[in-house]
């Protein structure tokens, strides 16, 4: 298995939204886990859940007080991505940076590295 | 388009495009206005909203500009271009939908294009180089508001509800229904403005009854009169002024101008800035006493004074004549002004102070105007298109989840996951697949299960094919895989050509055989030849793009190879042959950079093409054609 060498981070403001959502479920020491899921019109898709369990070959890293959990295969193609919180009017959510997509399908679901 | 996310519980992640139980749809209403357009939508805190721009301006201008080849401009851009391009400028094309070319001429007094009968005796209009239809001319606009919804809300739009007037007929409807179709758009229902505006204001919780709609905008004047019944509104009685509104209002600061300036013979720009500055003088004079402006052209700096005494003693004649209207539509109804429920002020023209005095006067109440009487209409249907589109928080009965992921197996071996390990059953989940081969009539799905990247190392569950897929180019057909799985885990894995509707489905059982050990050692499995796996999956990605190249590359070859000098052939062959040869390898970077040099070389050989296919297009055919 192969390590991720940057791991991956979130941003204070990723962080904080993340830490308030924890508590607002109940678990505020849980973690969140973040994937990839092969799908989508080119390629791979970003996958962002809450993590009850750590398994076998996970990868752990922590930014600005909050646990973020990789599985060794999605950390293939997420090492270095950084995690960011946007929100306006009509929509919020989590965006993700990741150094090694090379292209985005048209709608932005998907990314191939 | 950045794609936002959300946090999911374990395993209840939503793939790319596809719809859970739970999640929103991404609808608008629409306010297709005369003069404006407006969008909105319900915001994350459960408020209609309307969207604006970047500079946070939410009303388009309902004009459209056709340009030298093709260039079209649409909304604030067309607008400016009104002045010096009056002819290939179209503004206010509402008044033409679903209109014939008689029925126009006899209507309007001046008409700045050229006007010819088209298919269905409908209206075209000649604007410049374009020969375009009043439907079109609308969709332009919706697709600008569409487009700008679908960036706010962060992906493609599912529906939209468009008003209309309450007067329109079942022609000008369709014509509404169609330009949204050109536009793209779902149109989950046409509603009309004064009900819009009554569901804005939440009139359809209140008491039953009757409720009057004033709605005096830039260009046009109509009352409604809606009854409400059992929460539905019923339109009773309209009426209306076509050639009266905010326009006429600015008017009469504009000749004011003229007068005190003296001028008389003012060139078309004089008259635009005149007009920019009477609208801004009338919007103030909504909240001062008195405004002093700066006088258009004066370069000393002169100014104009108006007090809304004068204003208001200016304008009356004009307002008033809104009166009889109301008059008239209560009387055809058999209503007393006093019978009413409500009063609801829409239109940016209803925010003059004289407008409203006259309308609580004539009514014997005071009007509705705490929301944005420009923006009234669009809030409304936007109420309208969430409550169609069901977006109420769903309640999610837990029953079980899948223990494998289910996919389909796409081109190169890949496994393509449809239901991911963990989700909670029941569910279904559809995902849109297309053709590899140009003229491909029969597609075969073979449904698999696991957790490896390639499909032959899955289990495989079922197969089965679609055929009678119409012939067409590799991408083109669209094919909508659906995975259901009831709530005894039956998984019914269905597909469906969406222009034909030919549909092909079958049933299996996932975990029929399956031990908890055996589950527990494809996970193992799956999890030793992580990395492995994902890097034959980045190769054969790469494989499968390389060959659809070299095939386009081919045929290119037997249709247009004359194009070439032998040389130039060499070249074409030697860049497949280099990215032939990485295909052989194991590296799917290799392949990646062949397919861009590959296309870097072979550039100008498409360019020819171009020009060729281009040149076939125009022979045979009149220079007339052309002109």
């Amino acid at each position: 298995m192969t390590t991720a060498a940057q791991g991956i981070s979130l941003t204070e403001r990723a962080a904080r939204q993340a830490k308030s959502m924890l508590a607002k479920r109940g678990t505020p020491d849980g973690a969140i886990r973040i994937g990839t899921t092969t799908a989508g019109c080119s390629g791979f898709s970003y996958k962002l859940e809450y993590a009850d369990q750590v398994e076998d070959g996970d990868l752990v890293y922590e930014s600005f007080g909050v646990r973020v959990v990789l599985d060794g295969k999605s950390a293939l193609l997420l090492d270095g991505t950084l995690v960011d919180f946007d929100s306006s009017p009509f929509k919020s959510g989590f965006k993700f940076s990741n150094p090694k997509e090379k292209e985005r399908c048209g709608c932005g679901e998907s990314f191939k590295v | 388009m950045d794609v936002l996310l959300e946090i999911a519980e374990p395993g209840q992640s939503l793939l790319p495009h596809q719809t859970g139980p739970g999640s929103r749809k991404r609808v608008v209403g629409i306010d297709l206005g005369t003069t404006f357009s407006l969008v909105a939508a319900i915001s994350l805190e459960g408020k209609p909203l309307c969207i604006p721009d970047d500079d946070g301006v939410c009303a388009v201008p309902s004009v459209v500009h056709y340009g030298a080849g093709q260039t079209v401009r649409v909304g604030q851009a067309a607008r400016e271009m009104a002045l010096s391009h009056p002819e290939s400028t179209i503004a206010s094309v509402k008044r033409y939908m679903g209109r014939g070319v008689e029925d126009i001429r006899a209507r309007m007094a001046t008409i700045p294009h050229g006007l010819e009968a088209g298919e269905g005796g409908m209206v075209r209009i000649l604007a410049g180089e374009a020969n375009v239809s009043p439907v079109e001319v609308s969709a332009e606009i919706l697709k600008l508001l569409k487009k700008r919804a679908e960036e706010a809300l962060g992906g493609s739009l599912q529906g939209a509800v468009i008003t209309v007037p309450a007067y329109f007929d079942d022609a000008q409807r369709q014509a509404t229904k169609d330009a949204a179709r050109v536009a793209g758009l779902e149109v989950l229902r046409l509603l009309n403005e004064p009900t819009a505006a009554a569901l804005a204001y939440g009139l359809d919780k209140g008491s039953e009854g009757l409720y009057a709609i004033y709605d005096l905008g830039g260009g046009t004047f109509d009352i409604s009169l809606l009854k409400l019944e059992k929460e539905l509104f019923q339109v009773m009685a309209t009426g209306g002024d076509s050639a009266l509104g905010g326009d006429d209002l600015d008017q009469w600061i504009v000749q004011r101008i003229m007068t005190e300036t003296g001028v008389s013979d003012p060139d078309p720009g004089w008259i635009q800035a005149c007009r920019k500055i009477a609208r801004e003088v009338k919007e103030e004079l909504s909240e001062a006493n008195a405004v002093t402006f700066p006088l258009p052209g004066s370069a000393t700096g002169q100014t104009g004074h108006i007090t809304r005494e004068a204003f208001d003693s200016g304008v009356r004649d004009l307002i008033w004549r809104t009166i009889p209207i109301c008059r008239r539509v209560l009387k055809d109804a058999g209503v007393a002004p006093e019978a009413l429920q409500g009063v609801v002020l829409v239109g940016g023209s209803t925010r003059v102070p004289l407008v409203r005095q006259m309308v609580a006067e004539f009514f014997g109440r005071e009007p509705l105007v705490d929301l944005d009487p420009d923006q009234v209409v669009a809030l409304g249907a936007a109420h309208q298109a969430e409550a169609l589109a069901g977006n109420a928080p769903a309640e999610m009965l837990l029953l079980d989840v899948t223990p494998l992921s289910l996919g389909i197996e796409t081109m190169g071996d890949l496994m393509e996951r449809i239901v991911p390990r963990n989700a909670p059953i029941p569910t279904a989940r559809a995902q849109e697949f297309t053709t590899f081969k140009d003229g491909q009539t029969a597609m075969a799905i073979h449904v698999v299960q696991g957790e490896r990247e390639l499909a032959s190392q899955c289990r495989s569950l079922a197969r089965f094919e679609l055929r009678g897929i119409p012939p067409m180019t590799a991408g083109a057909a669209r094919i909508r895989v659906t995975y259901q799985v009831d709530a005894d885990g039956l998984l019914t894995v269905s597909a469906r050509e969406e222009t034909t509707g030919v549909e092909q489905s079958i049933t299996v059982k996932p975990s029929y055989g399956l031990t908890d050990d055996e589950i527990a050692n494809m996970l193992q499995e799956a999890m030793q030849h992580g990395e492995a796996d994902m890097l034959a999956r980045l190769f054969n990605e790469a494989k499968v793009e390389a060959d659809r190249v070299l095939a386009a590359a081919g045929a290119a070859l037997r249709e247009d190879g004359d194009l070439l000098n032998d040389e130039e052939l060499k070249q074409v062959k030697g860049a497949m042959l280099a990215l032939w040869e990485t295909t052989q390898g194991q590296s799917a970077d290799a392949i990646n950079d062949r397919i861009q040099k590959m296309d870097a070389q072979t550039r100008f050989f498409a360019q020819r093409r171009m020009d060729r296919s281009l040149k076939q297009a125009m022979t045979g055919r009149k220079v007339d054609d052309f002109e």
